[in-house]
């Protein structure tokens, strides 16, 4: 496959195993357009398809916001209101990526550009982060993961706090939430994300990828149907040859070298 | 990619209903990675075109819909890794029937194989001629379907129907699939296709936005509890209460003629 062509309010790079998806729309928070939704959408196919990616970073250009969401604007442009329930959501863009996704964020991290969050795998942030679900002060809820998602990873109580008030909570809040796995200051940010990242990238492809599949089946299936899958994808892993691999490294006492096969 | 191999998926577009047609007829219409990928490339269109509203799926030539993948191409994948990951590149041709969101109904004929049956599962209606003939074969060779063979199967035919269809492995001819609600019409050979059309041109007389909402909400009985399904039904009828469509069918409904539904 080929990479697709982006419009210029995304940038997309790829480094050793690593590929950043970054919303460039520094003037507008990183708000997003439908067309920038349908861009992302033709990006996925090729990050999944791709051996070279192994982890991915999503996050903003600027310190002011990591995205506020949709941009209000243009939200015509999704047409009529049965098109916009059946728009191509940039969240669920997210969500469609198979390889473990890490947020990145600074500033404001509202409405969709919550939800993007949401969809991602591990989220870490700045001192300067803030975190709403404003969408209730405008007259609806998050249409594409804000009720069903946040009350997944933070208390429910917390989530509906946050979902009914829309009102904005710190980086310190968040992270004593569980929204934002760990807290950086803002210089500190872009080393600890990379760092994850190139060490999630040394680990065998396949098995990350499985681990986070099976951390979703976990969250939308029952314990003991979960039970049995992730069993089965364990007796796959071991048909792998980044298995044997690891069995050799092991022994031989050296570090893996794996290469997604 | 190999490009020796003969066939195609066509996409031809008549008023209202959008015709999928399985074109590879010397070869049974058995899908190769060009056809799946074709089909593939039609998914988004189907969806966001308004003027489509139903699709019905067929295959051409005499001895059947479809015999599923070519098993002499399916190195064209890739690494078992990578066909394992099919879904996730788009190019999986029974998941990208199932992507549809417009109702499909589909037209079947001869053999309904592996892949074939998997696509036809996918559909929401069938219609089958006397010599239609349904396997899951797939357990002949060493593996069951993956891309919806046991769990569509499953839940248009029950479990133990399935499991003969799966674990038997034979054909399973039209009266009996009639019988078990796999297919929900027998029609005369000749006239099967037609039938099929003639459902979708009923189907895209509906409103459009009630007619998708319905495949919906039955996908969704197939997947929730039933308590989450009735409160979703109900704010899902609530939503179609607002659109012209609606308000037009009380209209016609009250001046005793037939409705116009726009998809609004």
């Amino acid at each position: 496959m080929n990479t697709p062509n982006l419009p210029e309010e995304f940038l997309f790079s790829m480094k050793n195993f690593v590929a950043t998806i970054t919303l460039n729309r520094e003037s507008k928070l990183n708000t997003m357009t439908p067309a920038m939704g349908k861009a992302l959408l033709e990006l996925v196919p090729y990050i999944n398809a791709s051996n070279e990616i192994r982890v991915v970073i999503l996050t903003g250009t600027g310190e002011k916001a990591f995205s506020a969401g949709s941009d209000i604007k243009v939200l015509d442009q999704y047409g009529s209101n049965w098109q916009l329930r059946n728009r191509v959501d940039y969240a669920r863009g997210i969500w469609a990526i198979k390889k473990p996704v890490i947020s990145k964020i600074r500033g404001y991290c509202i409405g969709g550009g919550l939800e993007m969050a949401l969809m991602s795998d591990i989220r870490y942030a700045s001192e300067n982060a803030q975190f709403g679900a404003g969408e209730i002060k405008l007259g609806w809820h998050g249409g594409a993961g804000n009720t069903q998602l946040l009350p997944r990873i933070v208390s429910t109580g917390k989530a509906l706090e946050m979902l009914l008030t829309g009102d904005l909570i710190s980086a310190v809040q968040a992270e004593k939430y569980g929204l934002v796995d760990q807290l950086f200051t803002t210089s500190e940010l872009d080393g600890a994300v990379d760092d994850l990242a190139k060490r999630i990238s040394a680990n065998a492809p396949i098995a990350a990828q499985l681990a986070k599949h099976l951390v979703r089946v976990s969250q939308s299936t029952a314990v003991d149907i979960g039970l049995q899958y992730e069993n089965d994808s364990f007796a796959y892993c071991f048909t792998t040859k980044d298995s044997v691999e690891g069995r050799e490294a092991f022994a031989e006492k050296r570090v893996p070298n794996f290469t997604g096969d | 990619m190999s490009n020796v191999l003969s066939g195609s998926v066509d996409l031809e577009i008549h008023g209202n209903v959008a015709h999928l047609i399985l074109n590879r007829p010397e070869k049974l219409n058995a899908m190769t990675v060009k056809m799946d990928e074709q089909l593939n490339s039609y998914i988004y269109e189907l969806n966001n075109n308004l003027d489509i509203r139903s699709v019905v799926l067929h295959g051409k030539g005499e001895k059947g819909f479809c015999a599923g993948s070519d098993l002499t191409e399916l190195d064209e994948y890739g690494s078992n890794w990578e066909y394992r990951n099919r879904f996730d590149r788009n190019l999986d041709y029974a998941r990208a029937i199932w992507l549809i969101k417009k109702p499909v109904v589909a037209a079947l004929h001869g053999w309904v194989v592996g892949g074939g049956l998997e696509m036809a599962c996918a559909s929401d209606v069938r219609i089958g001629s006397p010599d239609a003939k349904f396997q899951a074969g797939e357990i002949r060779w060493g593996w069951h379907g993956g891309s919806g063979q046991t769990q569509l199967l499953t839940h248009t035919v029950g479990p133990g129907n399935a499991n003969l269809l799966l674990l038997h492995g034979e054909k399973v001819e039209a009266d009996a699939a009639l019988r078990m609600g796999l297919i929900q019409e027998i029609v005369a050979k000749e006239n099967v296709l037609n039938r099929a059309i003639e459902i979708a041109k009923s189907i895209a007389e509906k409103a459009p936005i009630a007619a998708q909402m319905t495949k919906h909400m039955v996908r969704m009985a197939q997947n929730i509890p039933l308590e989450v399904g009735l409160l979703y039904e109900n704010d899902s009828f609530s939503y179609c209460m607002t659109t012209e469509d609606a308000a037009e069918g009380q209209r016609a409904f009250a001046e005793k003629r037939k409705p116009q539904f726009k998809g609004k």
